[in-house]
């Protein structure tokens, strides 16, 4: 079963300290480099996109007419509709011939440095990280720098057993002799192997990027040369290669530009046609090109094909907080999570689901990190549906989902509430950890919140009504279940707050589930229930806006509903328009109410942590930091990366609790390193998770969301607080 | 050799329909980077400094001299491709001056040595109208084969005996169509592939390259590329095109960079003036804009006819740069040239006014 597996690898992954130690070493350089390069060339990201959504959509009619300029120029090239079909091309070729390679993705989705050994062949490779990884017998860790994990010391025993005589661990000395060692590899060679960055069109050419120059060399020194490729790698025009090259070098590894670039024609040949009855001159004199068809149709043909426009440039790696945590575990050939929904293309959903397909958080930083703009995070939903509507689900959350879908948490939750003290232990404010560990997402160190005595709605009952209401500022407040059920007072601070500015607030006792939880399982027919229980009792009532705490909520809402309930006659454009009422409370406090700064004190020091859902879903960052600034006393002070996920991801913390908790160690480090008393944000699910994480470090940090942090300043107009 | 060039020409317009805008391009790349020269040659050396190459600057061919002794001072052998520019400062008599041996690494130029009288007034094909048997003669001189042997086999012993000298040499040496400022990239394009290999094996590169060849952008410099494709040979690309940024490098081990990894250590970048500035500063700049195509022999029967004897490229830079550095008599008002297909809008009147102001 894929879940065993998975469990396995994260295990194997978190365990694996060297490759954290690498990863994190080349990740803390690349990251601030990738940054400021690609700012340098704002352009350069939309033209790519533009380049490959025209490549992909117009690839029947590009490939045989690339097939045709190759040929034309005198590469002989197989289009292989199978992976078979390749190894058989390249193994008669090769035989059992000494072949160097440099790196190829798509040699590896076939396996063929495996194939060419069971035959016989020798495979060298000539990258200096993967000629580590082959004399260790490791597996690359990172796409670019694949034996970052190997210390230094080692790689000297290798090399010295390579070359026969004792090597000093010193960078110089090592890179001389493998340098030295490649090299006659290099001129022995039959035959060199490579990939391919870009296939151009229209002059029947690759080009290839590197740093080392063993690509130049395995494409320049032997007599044949093999050239392997996806036909999405196929583009129009020579100028496009470029533009792919450049965005390579600058989201992989924040380059301008890769030390080497070369564009290969064809088999070498003179200028002067007199020569031509010599054949080839000074470089390789048979060129061989090798399309892989398999998994590209179907990703067209099931609408994966945005999947297509990667470049392999590794931008979402430097960002994916499950690939910092587990590195090369997370994925399978192609690393992360685009590289979970290329394998249920060229592989199978099957091995998808091996190679990681729950695992990804939905934090969407690899979204904005992509040199394409392609939403992975959308691939891998529509591939998490596709599995269950197979292949079911597991029954416990089968039947967690059907209960939310029924909307019987409200009913659960009050009898559950006063057995809390047997099964959890309180830790204060609220909070407490389980007695016992049922299961793995909640071990008996875990700080969990605690069911409140009353909910929501009945704080609500409770309130005196609100006096004046503004014209044209009626909204709806969507609680959530963690405030409906755990934080009402957050709901509480929240009214306070616009009731303050004459905002007539409808609230709903009875809410059902926003759906997400059953969402990111692949339960759609649950999630449509929940959706269609609520759109149709917010339409009942005429909203300027919909307001939440819970950006996670509010994004469901925005882009979950309408689309859930698109074939519903009755409930489709209901749901289109609830959809564009939807609203943060920090949105709308600074952009509709245009709310006027407290004048009640509050002394304190707090860092803003971006929710994932707030910053990159609905896109909202300086609205929260305006309003914590406007409240006097409070000094504001930025972590290092604000908007890194904090490892919450709702169910992903109940499924893949140590996977949760290592990412979310690093941005307690963070939030520890400012000395901030408070961590605010703008999302409840972080708040649990990072009370959690604070508590195992002894930190002082207390989470807070801003609508508590504004309530606290207004509740005292003309006092201080502390 | 003029039907060659008729082939050439041929092809030429029939490429043109496919890319219409291909001479404006180039015509306004070419104006922006001899406008703007100095704050190219200044951007030029920052990014070249940028990414580790050693960087000189030389003033005339007399510095180039001095610079490239005391980088090969101690070299026995060098290895080279064919450049206009190393022939223009006397690269192989320097050499030879020092008692380095020059080891060529392009066919067809081991041809023309061979042959005995190339024809160095055209930018691009030195030799023309040549049989298989004299290509065989000349490359069997070059092996010192005697007796009967196949061109495959006689092409692969050259071919061998090519690769083992640039295997041998330190020091490879080129020039470069295009160093571009954005970056530091060098370009070269070509169709044998001994540049890729003359400057990706030995330890050392070392490039000269006139400030004619700077430009603003990578992209720029792979459309001059093309362009001077379309234009020269009738094809649509140059077989080979490397974009060079410094010495090879690699991070592979616990991300700490090292130098000359597979290619070069050190890369040495020689920007020659040697007149350059000063046909900019006798407001005879226009010449400059010229990419070297030969474009303009398939039209004009005279250059076509004297670059049989000429010592110095016939092309207008060409004959621009020979005039200015004393290379070329000043010529005669006699100088006829038709009208010719420029990619960079010069025209035979334009030029030959031009070339009759420049003072040496």
């Amino acid at each position: 079963m894929a879940e065993g597996t998975i469990k396995e690898k994260i295990r194997a992954g978190l365990h694996d300290e060297s490759a954290r130690v690498g990863r994190d070493r080349a990740l803390g350089v690349i990251k601030p480099a990738m940054k400021k390069m690609t700012a340098s060339y704002p352009d350069l990201r939309s033209r790519l996109t533009a380049v490959k959504k025209y490549s992909i959509d117009h690839l029947q009619q590009l490939l045989p007419q690339t097939v045709k300029v190759l040929r034309d120029r005198g590469w002989q090239v197989l289009v292989a509709d199978t992976p078979q079909e390749a190894l058989d091309y390249i193994g008669k070729i090769v035989g059992k011939g000494l072949v160097v390679k440099s790196k190829t993705n798509a040699g590896k989705e076939i396996n063929v440095p495996h194939y060419l050994e069971d035959q016989g062949a020798k495979v060298v490779e000539t990258d200096l990280g993967d000629r580590i990884n082959q004399l260790d017998g490791g597996v690359p860790s990172h796409s670019l720098a694949p034996a970052i994990h190997v210390p230094i010391e080692r790689v000297a025993e290798l090399f010295s057993k390579e070359v026969g005589e004792k090597l000093e661990p010193e960078l110089e000395a090592l890179v001389t002799a493998a340098r030295k060692s490649l090299r006659k590899y290099l001129e022995q060679a039959d035959v060199g192997i490579s990939g391919a960055n870009a296939v151009i069109a229209e002059t029947g050419a690759i080009i290839v990027t590197e740093n080392e120059g063993n690509i130049r060399a395995v494409t320049s020194i032997p007599r044949i040369h093999i050239a392997i490729a996806g036909v999405e790698k196929i583009v129009p025009k020579l100028l496009d290669g470029i533009a792919v090259v450049k965005a390579a070098a600058a989201y992989g590894v924040g380059q301008d530009i890769g030390t080497y670039v070369s564009v290969i024609s064809g088999p070498s040949r003179f200028e002067n046609d007199d020569f031509a009855f010599l054949g080839a001159a000074q470089g390789p004199q048979e060129l061989h090109m090798v399309f892989l068809k398999p998994g590209r149709e179907k990703a067209i043909a099931d609408d994966y094909k945005e999947t297509l426009y990667c470049i392999n440039c590794g931008s979402c790696l430097n960002f994916c907080p499950v690939y910092s945590a587990i590195g090369e575990k997370y994925g399978y050939k192609y690393l992360g999570g685009r590289g979970t929904v290329f394998t249920a293309m060229h592989a199978s959903l099957e091995k998808a689901e091996e190679a990681g397909l729950s695992l990804c958080i939905g934090c969407k930083r690899c979204e904005e990190a992509c040199a394409v703009e392609m939403q992975t995070p959308g691939m891998i939903a529509r591939l998490r549906a596709t599995a269950v509507s197979e292949k079911g689900l597991p029954w416990a959350r089968k039947t967690m989902f059907e209960m939310l879908a029924a909307n019987k948490l409200p009913r659960y939750a009050r009898l559950a509430e006063p057995l809390q003290g047997i099964a959890t232990k309180a830790s204060g404010e609220g909070t407490a950890k389980p007695r016992m560990s049922l299961f793995d997402g909640l071990p008996t160190d875990r700080l969990v919140p605690l069911l409140a005595p009353e909910h929501f709605s009945d704080l609500v009952k409770k309130r005196k009504p609100a006096t004046v209401a503004r014209k044209g500022h009626k909204v709806g407040f969507f609680a959530g279940c963690l405030v409906n059920f755990f934080r009402p007072d957050l709901g509480g601070s929240l009214l306070d707050v616009l009731e303050r500015e004459g905002v007539e607030v409808i609230t709903f006792p009875d809410e059902a589930c926003c759906g997400i939880p059953a969402l990111t399982s692949g339960d759609e027919s649950d999630a449509r229930k929940m959706a269609a229980v609520n759109v149709e009792m917010l339409s009942q009532q005429t909203l300027d806006q919909l307001i939440f705490l819970c950006p996670t909520c509010a994004s469901t809402a925005k882009r979950e509903w309408p689309r859930l309930l698109s074939q519903d006659s009755r409930l489709a454009q209901a749901a289109n328009t609830l959809a564009a009422k939807v609203m943060d409370i920090s949105e709308y406090l600074v952009k509709v109410v245009k709310i006027s700064p407290p004048q009640g004190k509050v002394n304190c020091k707090v860092t803003y942590h971006d929710p994932c859902h707030l910053v990159r879903d609905l896109k909202i960052k300086d609205e929260p930091r305006q309003l914590i600034n406007s409240i006097p006393g409070v000094e504001m002070v930025e972590m290092k990366e604000p908007d890194s996920c904090c490892g919450f991801g709702g169910s992903f913390s109940l499924f893949y609790y140590d996977l949760s908790r290592k990412i979310n160690d690093d941005k307690v480090k963070q939030i520890m390193e400012t000395g901030a008393d408070y961590v605010v944000t703008g999302c409840p699910g972080c708040m649990v998770h990072l009370a959690d994480g604070i508590s195992h470090e002894n930190g002082r940090q207390k989470p807070m969301h801003v609508i508590e942090l504004l309530a606290k300043a207004y509740n005292q107009d003309g006092g201080e607080n502390q | 050799m003029s039907r060659r060039l008729e082939q050439i020409a041929s092809c030429r317009d029939a490429l043109l329909k496919d890319y219409p805008d291909m001479a404006s391009r180039a015509t306004a790349i070419r104006e922006s980077a001899v406008a703007n020269l100095p704050a190219l040659a200044e951007k030029a050396k920052q990014s070249l400094t940028g990414k580790k190459c050693i960087v000189y600057q030389a003033k005339d061919k007399a510095e180039a001299a001095t610079i490239l002794r005391s980088i090969l001072q101690n070299q026995e052998q060098v290895v080279r491709t064919y450049s206009k520019t190393l022939r223009e400062i006397g690269f192989d008599e320097l050499m030879s001056a020092q008692g380095t041996v020059v080891n060529l690494s392009r066919i067809e130029e081991i041809v023309w040595a061979g042959q005995g009288s190339p024809f160095l007034g055209h930018p691009r094909l030195p030799q023309w109208d040549l049989s298989p048997q004299e290509i065989e003669a000349a490359l069997r001189k070059f092996v010192s084969f005697q007796g009967e042997v196949s061109p495959k086999r006689l092409k692969e012993t050259v071919y061998r005996r090519i690769k083992e000298d640039i295997l041998r040499c330190g020091y490879g040496i080129t020039s470069a169509d295009s160093v571009v400022a954005e970056n530091g990239v060098l370009v070269l394009p070509e169709d044998e592939g001994d540049g890729r290999a003359v400057s990706n094996l030995p330890y050392h590169h070392v490039a000269v390259a006139g400030l004619d060849k700077l430009t603003w952008l990578a992209e720029d410099a792979v459309t001059l590329a093309q362009t001077t494709a379309v234009y020269g040979m009738g094809r649509n690309t140059p077989n080979y095109c490397s974009l060079i940024a410094g010495p090879s490098r690699t991070a592979d081990i616990e991300f700490r960079m090292a130098y000359g990894m597979h290619g070069p250590k050190e890369v040495h970048v020689i920007l020659l003036d040697n007149g350059r500035s000063a046909l900019r500063d006798q407001g005879l700049g226009g010449l400059l804009k010229c990419i070297d195509c030969g474009s303009c022999y398939s039209e004009c029967a005279a250059l076509a006819a004297k670059c049989k004897w000429s010592e110095v490229v016939l092309t207008p830079k060409g004959m621009a740069l020979g005039l200015v550095q004393g290379r070329l008599a000043p010529l005669s008002s006699a100088l006829a040239m038709s009208d010719f297909v420029c990619p960079v809008g010069l025209d035979a009147k334009g030029v030959v006014d031009m070339l009759t102001q420049v003072k040496c």
